[in-house]
């Protein structure tokens, strides 16, 4: 099995799993549970291990969660940051369900535009637009941390495509989703890529985790296909070690997939002081 | 050639599982509020339970257990009745009562106020929140607020249409048994009922310019959807259903 079918097919484990848990908790309020093991009743916001990261600050200064976060929601933010200290954030390229949406869309519309996909946001554009989900990530944390609520929830277009059924999704969520939805169509992950708070949280990981992505500048053809195959936008041709906070793991540069090359781009521990180096 | 993707597929699921797993064991892991509120943690009432960490999903009986109000009272302050008022949950109060006149509602927010008045503890309010005028005479008859306080309740209460109760609206969902026998319009009222009460797609469209919603929604999903208010189309249908009585 080829690595970008291996991950879609986890992709779409984690997806399937999160829609029935949103189904089925919907289901349990009313009385009409089916039984999934483990996480019958849990809501959408106690599996979402972003909860664990915006209810830190509570946490330490009063004890407590945030309205509607749960311990479960720590423990898989600890659980996912443990992982992205090792291997950056492979659980967005991997298991966000909202990822995989956000993929699933792109691969539609790429088989529309054609050669058009992905043209809609010019590089310099997309330049500055980058950090936009830092100022995301700051204010949702700010305004968490003031008001005890989850007040992204009411913007949040993840929240809004697995809840969009309860009527307890805000008009604004809604409007989120139909933006990421139409962009999608044109560009790959722009909710990712642009407004995610725990991407960009994640995505620090990045510049220290243990495995980053290298590439072997001995071994390099220069063909770019890397650059082409990143969903983030990332251009790893020019680059001996990826430190960018873009990057999701997804491994699609990788010689294991784009890579023409073999054992020239990959996922690897390297020694610190061959690391030091290649940096 | 999968040996990476396998890899960073052992990882995530490992950790994840071991997350949950340790957890568990440790009987760390939850998924659903303890219902447990948070103390208040400084000024004169610290180290009381917080009413404004009540959550939605409280039960009358939690928030017996944390404050101490037994559940039939909180049952009368909002107007419902009914022989297991512990069960009911103060999230169930927006469906029950909807948005009432002048975009105010009767919800989790309300019963947090109550709570804080009852226990003679602090809270601070939403924007919209105020109290049932039943909820303020329980609070005057008990003694918990004096004089004063009950007039200046009173000046924002609001009289709630009528008795509902508490199975009836925990149970909303199941709409087909949730048939007033007032034919009273609430938020919960479906287009079903309204049908059988008389009302026509006539009617309605000429009242509000808009076909009526399936037989299994409710009006309070109408209005969410229409954007137009609670009051004004409980008030219209009401008219409606009196109309054809």
């Amino acid at each position: 099995m080829k690595t970008e079918r291996w991950r879609r097919s986890i992709q779409i484990i984690f997806f399937v799993i999160i829609a029935l848990i949103a189904v089925n908790h919907t289901l349990s309020e009313t009385g009409k549970s089916i039984p999934i093991p483990f996480l019958a009743d849990a809501s959408l916001h106690a599996v979402c291990p972003f909860g664990g990261v915006v209810t830190v600050f509570k946490l330490f200064s009063e004890g407590g969660f945030v309205q509607k976060i749960h311990e479960s929601s720590l423990v898989l933010g600890i659980a996912v940051l443990a992982a992205a200290i090792l291997i950056g954030p492979a659980f967005c390229g991997w298991i966000c369900p909202f990822g995989t949406f956000q993929d699933f869309i792109s691969r539609i519309g790429r088989r529309i535009l054609g050669k058009h996909f992905g043209k809609l946001i010019p590089k310099k554009l997309d330049g500055i637009l980058k950090y936009l989900r830092y100022a995301v990530l700051v204010w949702v944390i700010v305004m968490t941390a003031i008001s005890g609520k989850l007040i992204f929830s009411d913007y949040d277009p993840y929240y809004a495509l697995f809840q969009f059924w309860t009527g307890e999704v805000a008009i604004s969520g809604f409007i989120a989703l139909g933006i990421v939805l139409i962009l999608s169509f044109s560009v790959e992950r722009p909710f990712c890529r642009y407004a995610c708070p725990y991407g960009a949280f994640l995505g620090l990981s990045n510049l220290f985790r243990f495995m980053p992505i290298r590439r072997k500048a001995s071994t390099c053809i220069s063909c770019a296909k890397c650059d082409k195959a990143c969903p983030m936008g990332i251009q790893v041709s020019d680059k001996s070690v990826i430190r960018d906070p873009r990057c999701i793991s997804c491994l699609l540069c990788t010689s294991d997939a784009a890579c023409p090359v073999s054992n020239t781009v990959e996922i690897k521990m390297i020694p610190y002081k061959e690391l030091k180096d290649a940096e | 050639m999968q040996n990476k993707a396998a890899f960073i597929t052992v990882v995530l699921v490992l950790s994840l599982f071991s997350g949950y797993g340790i957890s568990r064991a440790t009987g760390y892991w939850r998924t659903e509020s303890s219902k447990i509120p948070a103390k208040i943690s400084s000024g004169e009432f610290a180290g009381e339970n917080d009413p404004g960490d009540i959550r939605g999903s409280y039960s009358f009986d939690d928030i017996d257990a944390a404050f101490g109000i037994p559940p039939d009272i909180t049952a009368a302050a909002f107007g419902l009745t009914g022989e297991n008022p512990g069960s009911f949950q103060a999230k169930s109060l927006e469906a029950a009562w909807g948005e009432l006149d002048e975009g105010v509602e009767i919800g989790t927010d309300a019963v947090r106020l109550f709570t804080a008045l009852w226990c003679g503890l602090p809270y601070d309010t939403e924007e919209k929140t105020v109290l049932p005028e039943a909820a303020v005479d329980i609070l005057e008859i008990n003694q918990r607020i004096d004089e004063t306080k009950a007039r200046e309740l009173r000046v924002s209460a609001v009289k709630l249409p009528e008795a509902g109760t508490a199975e009836e609206t925990a149970e909303n969902e199941d709409n087909e048994d949730h048939l007033p026998p007032d034919r009273k319009v609430r938020g919960l009222t479906t287009f079903g009922e309204l049908r059988g009460w008389g009302v026509s797609d006539e009617m309605w469209q000429k009242e509000f310019g808009l076909p009526m919603g399936g037989k299994a929604d409710s009006m309070k999903d109408w209005a969410e959807d229409t954007g137009l208010s609670m009051s004004e189309i409980r008030n219209a249908a009401q008219d409606m259903v009196d109309s054809g009585a």
